[in-house]
């Protein structure tokens, strides 16, 4: 029991942190992207083939993941969310496409069975009867500073406040000066940054496969519907369910 | 108040956060009566048509329709008791002809009636003339209309509803002066027919002739009531609404 | 009867007659493929009558169709029901229990309702697995259920028929004015709210409407498989290839929705040989992406313009 409360209770940060990213699109552009899930999972598989197969360095990785994540958001941005503008049925129609797309990728790319990841940080640490990995400590140790980070980011920084702004109101801020479609492009990139950060921490977690797309992109669905408003609220609505909820997936998920 | 009000606003409240839209609001028009709403923009009156037409609910007061509360009802069913509106921005079935989208005003609440009778081609004709909208627009697409035949459509759904109370928010912004001439005489003519009308213009000269009495509003308030001339030279209208000079 | 509608009635004839002949001149490999776009066409339609029309995007239709297959899979192995009494109980139990389920979200708007759909879709999934595995099967589902009939072309003409009366019940039903107040939800909901209608009231009809072509589909199918696995029925590749069978043909309309699908599974069996396995939704996916983004109206609206531009310029030469 020791054992899951604290497991849950760690993990309980990453999982907030991917609702958060989920939830950060969402207030700022109204739309739901489906696609997150899908973001993960490359986080994930670039640590796979750049660190574990071939050797590099974990920082440098964690690094390119991020930067590539950026890359490929701002692209995504331009090329679907940008045309389809005003349109939210289509931009999530086709974040869903794009998922299906980008899991088909991945399975051409990698086959389709799992990859074991090994830990980050590797040691454990006993505590009564419970075991607690250096990784899963990581994991939440990062994601919390994360969160700090994104926290200091929107309330602080003239384009945190910005994307506020347009989460809030769209033509409110339009016209105190702010270009929306700027405001939801830098989200856009800065969503991969998070979902790659937290496909990296994250995949020792759990090895790495391509099904995890469906069901990331369900779980991103329940923490972004949570914590729907506004993403500073975000991730404190997001935080309790998703403690609970990684009991319950401790408990019961054996896939 | 007096037992014929066709509607009554009795001491309606609606705050937007900090903002109070409507303060203590309390009026009424009669049957047949057609009121005319002015004020700067900000005022509170096209919140209070969102009230009256259930698409806010207001904090506190009540809202009656032919002496009935109408407070619980949601939109289309005040709609099905006989009131209708137009909105300032016209907003369309983009994707329909002009005739399809007055079908939809036409349209019974009736599911099997939607699906065991087919629409009436006469009435829909019939209402798009009676706005001034000319046959060669009937089967086009609302995208290609004008900003006035856009309005005349908005009012052609409205009266579809067969209302008899309608509320028209800003029907003259931009248009032409024959156009506004033509909308006019259309409410002269459902004035006589016995219609009510609750009117918000800015354009003052337009509206004069159109109304029995004004009310003016700044910062959902009233602050003058009676016929237009009088509500015009208040000195609180003066101030607020028509500047120093 | 007005000249447009003798046309489209032809059209419709001529459709049926050649589907008809069909197992005359193709294989039973090909049939077999064809039945699955006959089922793929059925949860299309059922999927456009509701979130094409309606705009509400549901991503919860494996849910439904789930709720249909699994009642009536469970009726008639587990409990020996014949199915010509399985089958319309698991309708009934897919409008009423998804209406049940779905009453809440339809009072959410757009994105919300979305989100909620997908909740459903891995609760159902979750739960399947979870609760009474000696029922549902657990992770494995069942197998050996009864079918209906044998053979690729029996297969063929059942899934055809079912289909084909599907398809013109809905497009006799959206000809009148209740299918113009589901399009008019689509484009304005206010407007319609405005107009006098309960929108709550249409929604519910549009999504009962759904639900019960989702059950009739997913029970039928189920029967025609003679088996049930939760993770092919739940999958986002499922709901990914009805979603965009309905968009790729043009949502909206019932033709949209049969073109899409037969076009879709005609393409994932070509690209078999290439890409054996799921790679192929990288194609798949891409061209769903490219014609949606380039064409939201859809294959349909495509090929009619081409051949208008065809003969246009035919007739300019001549």
């Amino acid at each position: 029991m020791l054992q899951i409360l604290i497991q849950g209770l760690l993990l309980s940060g990453l999982y907030a942190l991917i609702a958060v990213g989920f939830t950060l699109i969402f207030s700022v552009g109204r739309v739901l992207n489906l696609a997150y899930g899908a973001y993960l999972v490359i986080g994930g598989y670039v640590y796979f083939y750049f660190a574990q197969s071939l050797g590099l360095p974990k920082p440098l990785v964690m690094a390119m993941a991020v930067v590539c994540g950026c890359l490929v958001g701002v692209l995504k941005y331009r090329l679907i969310v940008k045309p389809l503008k005003g349109n939210h049925v289509a931009v999530e129609i086709s974040t869903l496409i794009l998922a299906v797309v980008i899991q088909a990728g991945i399975v051409l790319l990698f086959k389709d069975s799992p990859k074991i990841l090994h830990p980050i940080v590797s040691g454990v640490w006993r505590v009564g009867g419970a075991t607690i990995t250096f990784n899963i400590l990581t994991a939440a140790v990062s994601s919390w500073l994360i969160f700090g980070g994104l926290y200091l980011f929107v309330r602080k920084t003239h384009t945190g406040r910005a994307m506020e702004a347009v989460s809030m109101d769209t033509k409110g801020a339009v016209i105190s000066g702010i270009r929306p479609d700027r405001i939801n492009l830098i989200t856009w990139g800065y969503i991969w940054r998070l979902g790659c950060n937290c496909r990296g921490i994250f995949c020792e977690l759990y090895p790495a496969f391509p099904g995890y797309v469906g069901c990331a992109v369900n779980h991103c669905g329940c923490g972004g519907y949570r914590g729907w408003y506004r993403f500073d609220l975000g991730y404190l609505a997001g935080g309790p369910y998703y403690w609970i909820h990684g009991n319950y997936f401790n408990l019961f998920d054996r896939r | 108040m007096s037992d014929n009000a066709h509607l009554q606003l009795d001491h309606v409240v609606k705050h937007f956060g900090g903002l109070t839209a409507t303060n203590d609001l309390s009026f009424d028009v009669k049957h047949g009566e057609s009121l005319g709403l002015i004020g700067p923009n900000g005022a509170g009156k096209t919140t209070i048509f969102n009230l009256i037409m259930g698409e806010y609910r207001q904090d506190s007061g009540d809202i009656l329709y032919q002496n009935q509360s109408i407070t619980k009802l949601p939109t289309h069913a005040r709609i099905l008791k006989g009131v209708t509106r137009t909105y300032q921005v016209p907003r369309p079935f983009s994707e329909m002809s002009v005739l399809e989208n007055i079908q939809i005003g036409l349209m019974p609440n009736q599911l099997r009636e939607m699906i065991f009778q087919g629409p009436d081609r006469q009435k829909e004709e019939e209402i798009a003339r009676n706005v001034g909208l000319s046959e060669q627009d009937f089967n086009r697409p609302p995208t290609e209309l004008s900003i006035g035949d856009l309005r005349k459509l908005e009012l052609a759904r409205a009266l579809a509803t067969n209302p008899s109370l309608m509320l028209l928010d800003e029907v003259f912004a931009g248009l032409t002066l024959a156009e506004i001439a033509q909308i006019a005489e259309l409410i002269n003519k459902k004035r006589q027919e016995g219609m009510t009308f609750i009117i918000i213009s800015h354009d003052l000269r337009s509206l004069e002739p159109l109304i029995d009495r004004a009310i003016a509003m700044s910062f959902g308030s009233i602050v003058a009531q009676g016929t237009f001339s009088e509500v015009i030279s208040d000195q609180h209208v003066q101030k607020t609404y028509l500047g120093d000079s | 009867m007005t000249n447009p509608t003798k046309k489209y009635l032809l059209l419709w004839a001529i459709f049926i007659a050649v589907m008809l002949l069909l197992p005359e001149f193709v294989s039973k490999g090909t049939l077999r493929t064809i039945i699955f776009a006959n089922f793929l066409a059925i949860f299309a339609i059922s999927w456009d009558v509701l979130s094409g029309r309606t705009g509400y995007i549901s991503f919860g239709h494996p849910f439904l169709i789930g709720i249909g297959a699994y009642t009536s899979a469970i009726l008639s192995y587990r409990f020996d029901m014949p199915i010509e009494l399985s089958i319309p109980l698991a309708v009934l139990t897919t409008t009423i229990g998804g209406t049940l389920f779905f009453l809440p979200a339809l009072r959410l708007k757009g994105s919300y309702f979305a989100l909620v759909t997908l909740a459903f879709m891995e609760l159902m999934y979750q739960l399947v697995q979870v609760i009474r595995p000696d029922l549902t099967g657990g992770t494995r589902g069942m197998s050996g259920i009864e079918t209906i009939t044998r053979g690729a072309v029996n297969n063929y003409y059942l899934s055809f028929a079912l289909m084909v009366t599907i398809a013109i019940s809905m497009w006799l039903l959206m000809r009148t004015r209740f299918g113009s107040a589901l399009s008019a939800i689509g484009m304005n909901e206010e407007s319609v709210r405005g107009s006098g209608l309960s929108t709550t009231k249409l929604k519910l009809a549009a999504f009962m409407t759904s639900a019960f072509i989702a059950g009739l589909g997913g029970a039928f199918y189920v029967h025609y498989l003679g088996s049930i696995a939760p993770r092919a029925l739940f999958d986002i590749n499922f709901l990914f290839t009805i979603i965009v069978s309905a968009l790729i043909g043009g949502a909206a309309t019932i033709i949209g929705p049969m073109f899409g699908a037969l076009f879709l599974t005609i393409l994932l069996e070509a690209l078999r040989p290439i890409l054996p396995g799921v790679e192929r939704y990288l194609i798949y996916g891409s061209i769903a992406l490219i014609v949606y983004m380039f064409k939201p109206q859809g294959l349909v609206v495509l090929v009619l313009d081409t051949l208008d531009k065809l003969r246009s310029i035919i007739s300019s030469r001549s």
